[in-house]
This record gives structure tokens, C-alpha cells and sequence, in this order.
């Protein structure tokens, strides 16, 4: 390969990406907690959460299917989602450190490890793009077929 | 950083990983929005979902997903000819494309927050 370089407008464009990422990053511990909270809230206390879904506005349905769902399966589904929007969210900010740490000692093992990152993040995406890609026409079939 | 800074082949093997991955993560994303609409299509035919609400619904979240991919496959296609010819523009525009996915990505979710805060704060507000 030839000898190539990485020029102080590109480093700037990859400085703001890597503000972005680092929000973004944030933003998914965020929702990672949240969605964890909720699930604890709603395994804990299951009658109030449904009180609250049907003042809400939900239909009798729904509020049938909340209160049939097995509490492990939604303590199951709520731990995976928390873990997947967490990983993401490392990635991120795990992306913008790197980057950062890169600027200040211009050590190319850091620039390395903070495509490395983007790359993690990039496969989790795919990964899950592909699932839900193939779960929700699924889970959208079994509700039709059932209602 | 205020000199070019020479990159190495172990940098430039990462970042031809990040080529494949995020071409991929494109594809499928427009893959994925394609599956949605024809669900949304199914729900509309079969009567479950309005076909305004159902639109709007698509559009408010397909339009943000389309622009991140079609940036990502921009990133992925750049950052190719980047590394084939070793021609810095090609990198510029490749980071360009990677900034505009993830603002894009941000601004998506500040507004879709905003929402979503909002219908909650008027559906709580009309049940009182």
C-alpha cells in the first residue's frame, strides 16, 4: 500500500464525529438504564405498572397480554435489551476516548483501537439489524394470526 | 493536532474493516426499512392501522434510518477509494459522510425524545 496520511481536515471532521459519538454513547446508557429500571419496576410492582399502561390508553388487549406474560421472560427480555444498548453505547464512547487520547499523544495504536470500536459497533448493528429484521415480521404474524 | 499524521498499515486494515462492516450495516438497515414498509403495507390492507397515521409513523422514523444508511454506504464507498488510491480528499469525504450518520443519528434522537416526552406529557395531561 502506498504511504497515505490523515490531514488536519479529516482529523477535524473525525473530532466532531467523535463528539457525536460520545452523545450518542451517553445517550445509550441512558436508555440502558432506563429500559432496566422499567422492566425492575414493572417485574416488582405489576399491578400498579398495569394501572398504568391502561390509564394510559391501552387497550383491554394489551393490558391482557402484559398481565399473561411470563415475569422471567420479560426479566430475560429486559436484562438483553439493557446489555445490547449498553454495548452499543461502550462502543461509542469507548470510540470517542480512543480518538481523543490519539489527538493528545498522536499514538497510532490509539486511532487503531478506535476504528476497532467503530467496527464492534458496526457488527453489533448488522447483527441486530438481521434479528429484528427477522423477529418483528415474525412477532407480527403470530399477533395477526392470534387476534 | 496540527501536522499530518501518517497512516499505518495496521490503521489502514482497520479502516478497511470498518468499509466492510459498515457497507453491510447500510444494506441491511435499507433491507430492514424495506421489510417495515411492507408490514406497514399488511397492516394498512388488513385494516389494524390507519393509513395517514401509518405513513406518518413510517416516515417519521424511516426518513432518519435512510439518511444514516445511504451516509454509512457513502462512508464505506469513499474510504474504499481512500484506500485503493491513497488520495486524502477521498478520506475527507469519508469522514464527512461518518459525521453527517452520527448527527443525524443524534438530531433522530433528541427530536424522536422529544416526541415521545411530549406525547406522554399530553396523554397524561388529557387523562386529568
Amino acid at each position: 500500500m502506498e504511504q497515505t496520511t490523515l490531514d488536519q481536515a479529516s482529523a477535524k471532521e473525525l473530532n466532531v464525529t467523535g463528539n457525536w459519538t460520545y452523545f450518542i454513547g451517553f445517550y445509550y446508557v441512558f436508555i440502558g438504564l432506563l429500559i432496566l429500571t422499567t422492566g425492575i419496576y414493572f417485574i416488582a410492582n405489576k399491578e400498579s405498572s398495569l394501572l398504568f399502561v391502561n390509564y394510559l390508553g391501552a387497550s383491554a388487549n394489551v393490558i391482557q397480554f402484559l398481565n399473561d406474560t411470563n415475569i422471567w421472560l420479560v426479566l430475560g427480555l429486559t436484562v438483553l435489551s439493557a446489555v445490547v444498548v449498553f454495548v452499543n453505547g461502550f462502543c461509542l464512547i469507548t470510540f470517542k476516548n480512543n480518538e481523543v487520547s490519539f489527538f493528545l499523544t498522536e499514538d497510532e495504536s490509539k486511532l487503531s483501537a478506535a476504528f476497532k470500536s467503530l467496527e464492534y459497533y458496526l457488527k453489533l448493528n448488522s447483527f441486530f439489524t438481521i434479528i429484528l429484521s427477522i423477529l418483528l415480521p415474525l412477532a407480527a404474524i403470530l399477533y395477526f394470526s392470534i387476534s | 493536532m496540527e501536522k499530518n499524521t501518517f497512516l499505518s498499515d495496521s490503521i489502514k486494515g482497520k479502516l478497511s474493516t470498518t468499509v466492510k462492516w459498515s457497507k453491510l450495516a447500510a444494506i441491511l438497515t435499507m433491507i430492514g426499512l424495506g421489510i417495515e414498509f411492507f408490514q406497514m403495507g399488511v397492516a394498512v390492507f388488513n385494516g389494524n392501522q390507519n393509513f395517514v397515521s401509518a405513513i406518518l409513523k413510517f416516515l417519521l422514523t424511516s426518513v432518519f434510518s435512510l439518511v444514516i444508511a445511504i451516509n454509512l454506504f457513502q462512508y464505506s464507498k469513499h474510504s474504499k477509494h481512500y484506500l485503493l488510491s491513497a488520495d486524502s480528499k477521498f478520506l475527507l469525504q469519508a469522514f464527512r459522510h461518518l459525521k453527517t450518520s452520527f448527527m443525524i443519528m443524534g438530531i433522530s434522537l433528541i427530536i424522536l425524545s422529544t416526541l415521545f416526552l411530549l406525547s406522554l406529557i399530553v396523554m397524561i395531561l388529557h387523562k386529568m
